[in-house]
Parts: structure tokens; C-alpha cells; sequence
């Protein structure tokens, strides 16, 4: 597990997610994937060797450190010298690993360096106890081999990462809320990390989207904008924006723009609350009876411009892979509907638009209403 | 019965009239449309009972629910048809969707009847249960 870092988007007053979603923001590019990727073992290779306080250290003695085998290590070990994190120096026949001078390095650092003992931990840390010690005991890495445990003073290393898999290891993701100097830190990594993405390699970060149309966001995606959306409502702790957010944070660091993504962000934030939650709890009704043939689901009408006088309908827009009988969806959502009506004291209602109809037409009021229309 | 309810329950009845006239003529959405105007009369005439008069058609549904459909005074498919004939209606109206057929217009149609026969004994029994 990286260490978890927070603070603030300059541009948006955003919260910047955890750095483990910096690194799923980023992983789709070559060089985080390279660095950071999903490999914990190159993580914890990076934990290990990146501090200042770090000393050189030889093969065998990183992968007893790390807890993997040492081919696993030493390929790790040869793709983070390859992206110039960590110079080889060979001494006789033995050789040694040491954190590099790169101004990436550098950066990677800077931001381990900043991490803060574990004070508060946004996410559950997982703990696994050393056997035979007791609560309370200070945080220790043990290697197993030997015996030899090395207790650690948590303030003496910023990032602990530790072996889940060894036992008597202590895993734990911290994390605490940081400011000032890191938001020079992170835009630094980021423009670094963005430099590095735009090299041929990898792959574009931009969702394509017809030049000059005015084009709603795309069904899938937008399903699963909302979806990651309403999963972030139940699951995200305050304060901790969803993947969503993090992407359009991203774009807004990066400047490479991702308009149906942020359009979507952008209307909801400007959304009736009540409507939006109506909405989505009908989208969830809907979401069940449906399952794979529900491919999106809107509010549209006066409550997805914007505060809505109380008694105002909430409109909805259901689009499904096909609409053969209008009766028929109707009957089908009909106790949905009138529940959240009753509950609520408003009528919601919902039109059913099929998938062909919501993307290609472009007469009738349809296109007013993919204009206006707000993924529930 | 006052001359109120009897005037709505007279006007649904005729618009029900029309919507299966419509039908027969494969007209759909207009039938439907004449339905929808049907059961909202007779919403109208139900809370009108109560001296309630709303105007809009969404006050008319949002009060029928609140007073009857949620309480139990009238059977509660009864709210669920209104709300989904006004969807109907929308859809027709708006020209989002183009697949009003047959069924959803002659379903509509059929519970606009069921539905003016309870509000014709809920009226002429006064308050009480009109399954």
C-alpha cells in the first residue's frame, strides 16, 4: 500500500484524493505505470530505498527487507533503475541499490518525506500483530528468515511499507491531511508525470469527443459516472472525492480536458439536490428491474437546472437498450415511482428513450433535453 | 355528489368516451391523451370531497397521492395509474419517444373506466373505502 497524502486543488478548491488515486489517475500512463503501477513490491522497493536516511542496500538484503523472492526483486529493481529512480553501483561482485539524484527521484522523495506518521488514517489499516507481541507495542518490521527484528520509530520513517504477506508484519496506510509546501509538491509531480504521459508510448488520457456538437455525455460512460457517483455517496468518506472527481481534478491540473467528464461533474454540482437524490434513488429502483438493459438515467426539466421551487416534478429520463412497449416499462417502474412519490410528497415521473434514440436523434425536444439533462 | 363532482365525473366520462373512439381508430395517442384528461378529472372529483380544488395537474397528483393514496382511502393502484398515465401523457406531449402503442393506449383507456367506477361509489358512498 502507497502512503496516502491529501490536500487541496488550487484551480477548483477540490479535495486531491488519496496519492493511491494519484497513482489510478495516473496509471494509465507509461511512466506511473513504470514507477508506481500496481506492483506493491516496486512500492515497497521505493518506501524502502527513497528516504534520505536510507543507506545502500544489496539485493539479498532488499528482498528479505521487502518479503519477496529474489527474482521478483531484482526485475523490480532493474525497471525502477531503468526509469532512473535507483542507480546500481557494483562493488566486486556485489551489488548495491541506492535512491538516485534525478530530479524524479527527487520528487518521489519530497513526497514520502512529507507523508507524516501515521496520526490519522483515512482508510481502515489493516494490522496484522507480530506474534507473541502485545498491543501497543511499537510498529516493527521482522525479518522472519533470521529472527533479527529491526523496531522502527514511526517518525523515523514517513512511509512504512510492509510485507502483508510476511507474518509479523505490520501494514498500514497513512495518511493525514497536509498543506502548504506538498500542493508545490504535487503540482510538481504531476506536471512531471503529465511530461511523461504525453511521451509516444502512452496512451491519450482524452475521451474523444465530436468537435463543434453538442453531444451528450456517452451512455456507458455516463452509467458508470453515476454509478461511481452514487458509490462514492454511500462509501466515500467525507471529504474524499470519488474516481470521477479525481479524474476531472486530474484534467484540471493537467489542462488535458476530458468534456463529457467534466460537463457531467459540472451539472450535477449545479443540480436540484433534492431532484438528484430522487433521482438516483429511482436509478436504483430502475437499476434492479433493469440490470444490463438499462444503459443510462437522467433528470431533466427544472430541477437539473438548478434549486427548484419544493413542488416541482422530478423528471427523469430512463434509457434502455430498447423501448418496444411503452406500457409495459411504464407498469414495470410504476411502484418505484409512486413509493418515492409518496415518500417524498412529489411526483416522479420518468420517460423511456431507447439507446439508438438518445444518441442519433436529433429532432423533437430530445436534443433540448440531452442538453439539460443531469446523470442521476 | 355535489355539482362539482358530478360536473368532473360527467367530464370524465366523456373524455373517456373520446379516448375509446380514438382507439378504435388507431389513434393512440390521442386516446391516450383523453384518458390521462379522465383520470384526472376524477382525481379532481375525489378531492373535491375534501374541498380541495387544485389546479395544476401536478398539484391535482400530488394531492391525490397525499390523500388518498398514501392513507388507504381509495385503493392505491389507483395513484400508480394516475402518475402513470400523466407519464404517458409527457411522453406523448414532449415527442421523446416514439413508441406509444396500442397497449399502452387501450391499458390506459381500460383503467380510466375501473378507475371512474371507484370514484363514482367513493362519491356517492362519501368517505369511506372504494375498492
Amino acid at each position: 500500500m502507497f502512503p496516502c497524502l491529501r490536500t487541496r486543488v488550487p484551480d477548483q478548491g477540490t479535495i486531491v484524493p488519496l496519492l493511491s488515486t494519484v497513482v489510478l489517475v495516473f496509471e494509465n500512463t507509461a511512466a506511473a505505470e513504470l514507477v508506481l503501477g500496481r506492483s506493491t513490491v516496486r512500492q515497497r522497493i521505493l518506501a524502502l530505498l527513497l528516504p534520505e536516511s536510507a543507506a545502500r542496500l544489496h539485493l539479498r538484503e532488499i528482498q528479505r527487507r521487502v518479503g519477496t523472492s529474489p527474482g521478483t526483486a531484482s526485475r523490480e529493481l532493474a525497471k525502477l533503475v531503468a526509469a532512473g529512480l535507483i542507480e546500481r553501483e557494483q562493488e566486486g561482485a556485489q551489488v548495491y541499490f541506492k535512491a538516485s539524484g534525478t530530479p524524479f527521484a527527487a520528487m518521489m522523495r519530497s513526497l514520502l518525506a512529507l507523508a507524516p506518521p501515521p496520526t490519522s488514517i483515512p482508510r481502515p489499516a489493516r494490522v496484522r500483530p507480530v506474534p507473541g507481541n502485545t498491543a501497543g507495542a511499537p510498529a516493527s518490521t521482522t525479518a522472519p528468515e533470521t529472527g533479527r527484528g529491526t523496531t522502527t520509530d514511526p517518525a523515523e520513517t514517513p512511509a512504512r511499507i510492509a510485507d502483508d504477506r510476511a507474518p509479523g508484519n505490520i501494514v498500514a496506510t497513512t495518511g493525514a491531511a497536509l498543506d502548504g509546501p506538498l500542493e508545490d509538491v504535487v503540482a510538481s509531480a504531476i506536471s512531471q508525470l503529465t511530461a511523461a504521459a504525453s511521451s509516444p508510448t502512452s496512451r491519450p488520457l482524452v475521451l474523444p469527443t465530436p468537435a463543434g456538437q453538442d453531444v451528450p455525455p456517452r451512455i456507458g460512460q455516463a452509467e458508470r459516472a453515476a454509478a461511481q457517483a452514487r458509490r462514492g455517496d454511500e462509501t466515500t468518506a467525507p471529504g474524499v472525492p470519488d474516481r470521477t472527481d479525481a479524474r476531472a481534478a486530474h484534467e484540471s491540473w493537467t489542462g488535458v480536458a476530458d468534456p463529457a467528464l467534466i460537463d457531467i461533474i459540472r451539472r450535477r454540482a449545479a443540480a436540484d439536490p433534492l431532484g438528484l437524490k430522487i433521482a438516483r434513488r429511482l436509478a436504483d429502483s430502475v437499476e434492479s428491474i433493469y440490470g444490463e438493459r438499462l444503459r443510462g438515467m437522467y433528470l431533466f426539466g427544472i430541477r437539473a437546472a438548478g434549486p427548484a421551487d419544493p413542488s416541482a416534478d422530478v423528471e427523469t429520463l430512463v434509457v434502455l437498450d430498447r423501448v418496444d412497449k411503452y406500457g409495459a416499462e411504464l407498469e414495470r417502474t410504476s411502484h418505484a415511482c409512486a413509493a418515492l412519490s409518496h415518500e417524498f410528497g412529489i411526483i416522479v415521473s420518468r420517460v423511456f428513450v431507447s439507446e439508438q434514440d438518445w444518441s442519433e436523434r436529433t429532432d423533437g425536444s430530445l436534443p433540448m433535453v440531452r442538453s439539460e439533462a443531469v446523470v442521476a | 355528489m355535489n355539482d362539482r363532482s358530478d360536473q368532473l365525473i360527467s367530464g370524465a366520462d366523456q373524455a373517456i368516451a373520446a379516448a375509446q373512439r380514438e382507439l378504435g381508430l388507431h389513434d393512440f395517442e390521442v386516446a391516450a391523451e383523453r384518458a390521462c384528461v379522465a383520470m384526472l378529472r376524477l382525481a379532481k372529483a375525489c378531492l373535491d370531497i375534501d374541498g380541495l380544488s387544485p389546479g395544476p395537474t401536478q398539484a391535482v397528483c400530488t394531492e391525490y397521492g397525499r390523500q388518498f393514496g398514501r392513507s388507504g382511502r381509495m385503493y392505491s393502484a389507483y395513484f400508480r395509474w394516475l402518475l402513470d398515465a400523466v407519464d404517458l401523457r409527457k411522453a406523448v406531449h414532449s415527442d421523446l419517444t416514439r413508441s406509444i402503442d396500442y397497449d399502452a393506449s387501450a391499458t390506459l383507456v381500460e383503467r380510466a373506466e375501473i378507475f371512474r367506477d371507484a370514484v363514482v361509489r367513493f362519491v356517492e358512498r362519501g368517505d369511506k373505502w372504494a375498492k
